[in-house]
């Protein structure tokens, strides 16, 4: 029996997974953007900030994902929670350097001037930096939601569900079948995603910045 | 309208500005210039509190500034740099609506507004309202800057080198428009450059800075007949005057204490006085040195009776000009009546001085002679 032909049979299956899957991955990149976006707005505006965080951030970044899970398997048991809790953790650190960047390789002078003609501060972030600096805020949230759909795979080691969930029953019973079933919705899960926020991308661009 | 009081500012222990204190009134265009370092920048920054002084006040129409709300000053206060100013992603109807918006004008109101700005700036208003700044030339987009800082009708304005970026010729353009605007809307300006002809151009008063310190605060005319110092002499360049010729009036250019004899004189005192100062004629007047006539020595000797007054024989209503002309129009009258000499009284008709052919000739050939200014 061909690869193809299992997926289709087993088709019901796949896509419930893989439902579950995208949840997880919205769920987990929208929690990302809700904390990652205000520490970036943070760090860019008090620099003490600035070491600490993208510290901490760059730590987390480091250790490996695996054991992240087992770590928060005692605080938070098994399942959904411990999983969201680490794709988070690893969506940060590209969305905080990002708006951190982004925010701060605005022309000072224009700042200056949104200043000089009365624009309060958050005026300024709001409709001068924040517009300026989105699309490199996106370009942060394109790389952690692209590994998010791989470190949600992961987590199915601690019974969060999704497609990893195949995989792992896949490699446990020696069967490629069911790794190619998970693997490969997965993998186009990964680059949908990533077209998808180019897409985004380039809508927020401001037109200055435009390519033509 | 603008007074500084004893501004002063320091970063660490470096001081930028020592003891500024001017004012600046209300409906002039002040210009501030200085080399780069001098604390120009640093000063103009101070009226919208962009900086903060170590020490001093400034007030607008005797209102402390440093004791209002920093937003609400700013507002009224129009401000422009270069280009860099505008904001990339707003078209050009939302740069310059911006803080009308924010001060929730009423729409119709603010769209009104935005048309007569672009018509006062030059530019077509339907044809470039909707564009980006980076779709616009150096010099529209600096037009665009200057109608951004009318925007909320503010009585003072700021600018900071705003053409230093453009073109020379498009930097002229903007300077003559903008002496253009401010003769009819009267706004306070103060306006800060590096460039002198940009100064002479377009200011009332020109405010010289170097090391923090005010060198000099005078009218262009002033600056440049009387330069405080060595430095201002220097920056403002010896011959500078000679490109404005229009400051240049009689009362620079004459010969003080001409000869003269008064009407009752004889013949022939005249014509020993003509040969005792080596002069070939003799301005006539009263006891009160009024004006009465010339008389040349070619007049007095055909006549045989050299007992007569000169005051029979003097030419009455010569020409004569006021104090005040400027060399451009002595030069025109001389010219055109073919003169050798003119002479030079105030509004009461009372001598002042004499301006000859030869005097014109000395004056003038002091722009390309590098001597020491003879006007002043």
């Amino acid at each position: 029996m061909s690869y193809f032909e299992y997926m289709y049979e087993n088709m019901s299956t796949i896509l419930g997974y893989l439902l579950e899957h995208i949840q997880l991955t919205l769920f987990s990149i929208g929690v990302a953007i809700l904390v990652g976006v205000p520490l970036g707005i943070l760090v860019s505006y008090i620099k003490p900030f600035r070491k600490p965080i993208l510290g901490c951030a760059n730590v987390i970044q480091a250790i490996p994902s695996i054991a992240i899970l087992g770590f928060l398997v005692p605080f938070l048991g098994i399942g959904e929670k411990p999983a969201i809790f680490m794709v988070v953790l690893y969506s940060l650190l590209p969305i905080i350097k990002n708006t951190a960047t982004g925010l701060s390789n605005i022309n000072q002078e224009m700042i200056e001037s949104a200043k000089g003609i009365g624009m309060t501060k958050f005026q300024i972030l709001a409709r001068v930096k924040l517009p300026l600096a989105l699309p490199v805020i996106m370009a942060g949230i394109r790389i952690s939601a692209v590994t998010s759909v791989g470190l949600v795979t992961i987590s199915a080691f601690i019974g969060a569900g999704g497609l990893g969930y195949l995989i792992y029953s896949g490699i446990r019973t020696v069967n490629t079948h069911l790794i190619v079933a998970g693997a490969l919705p997965a993998c186009i899960l990964a680059l949908l995603v990533d077209l998808l926020i180019s897409i985004v991308e380039k809508l927020v661009t401001p037109v200055c910045y435009r390519t033509k | 309208m603008i007074k500084f009081e004893n501004i002063t500012k320091k970063y660490g222990t470096e001081t930028i500005l020592s003891d500024i204190s001017f004012e600046v009134e209300k409906g002039e265009l002040v210009v501030l210039i200085g080399s780069s370092g001098s604390g120009k920048t640093t000063l103009l920054k101070i009226i919208n509190r962009l900086i903060k002084p170590s020490s001093g006040n400034v007030y607008i129409n005797g209102e402390n500034i440093f004791t209002k709300d920093e937003i609400e000053l700013r507002r009224n206060i129009g401000y422009v740099i270069q280009q860099t100013g505008l904001f990339p992603h707003m078209t050009v109807r939302q740069n310059i609506e911006i803080i009308p918006k924010l001060q929730k004008v009423n729409q119709a109101d603010i769209s009104r507004k935005s048309v007569e700005l672009m018509e006062m700036v030059g530019l077509d208003p339907d044809q470039y309202l909707d564009r980006y700044p980076h779709q616009l030339s150096g010099g529209q987009q600096q037009r665009i800057g200057v109608a951004r800082a009318f925007a909320c009708d503010p009585e003072v304005i700021l600018m900071d080198e705003p053409f230093s970026a453009l073109d020379p010729l498009t930097r002229a353009q903007l300077q003559d428009e903008l002496a253009d605007i401010q003769s009819k809307i009267k706004k306070t300006i103060v306006f800060v450059t590096h460039d002198m002809d940009e100064a002479v151009k377009i200011a009332d008063k020109i405010c010289l800075i170097d090391k923090g310190k005010i060198i000099q605060y005078d009218t262009v005319e002033e600056l440049m007949k009387h330069p405080a110092n060595d430095f201002a002499e220097e920056f403002i360049g010896k011959n500078r005057i000679w490109s404005s010729p229009e400051f240049i009036r009689a009362q620079d250019i004459m010969i003080q204490n001409p000869v003269c004899a008064t009407a009752d004189t004889t013949l022939l005192r005249c014509i020993e006085r003509m040969r005792a100062h080596r002069v070939d004629s003799l301005l006539i007047t009263d006891k009160k040195k009024h004006l009465l006539g010339i008389v040349k020595a070619k007049k007095i000797t055909p006549h045989e009776d050299k007992k007569i007054p000169v005051s029979e024989i003097m030419h009455q209503d010569c020409e004569k000009v006021s104090t005040e002309e400027t060399i451009i129009e002595i030069l025109k009258t001389v010219n055109e009546e073919n003169l050798s000499s003119i002479p030079v009284v105030d509004k009461q008709n009372v001598l002042q001085g004499l301006i000859t052919k030869s005097s014109l000739l000395t004056t003038l050939s002091h722009q390309y002679l590098d001597e020491t200014e003879v006007i002043g």
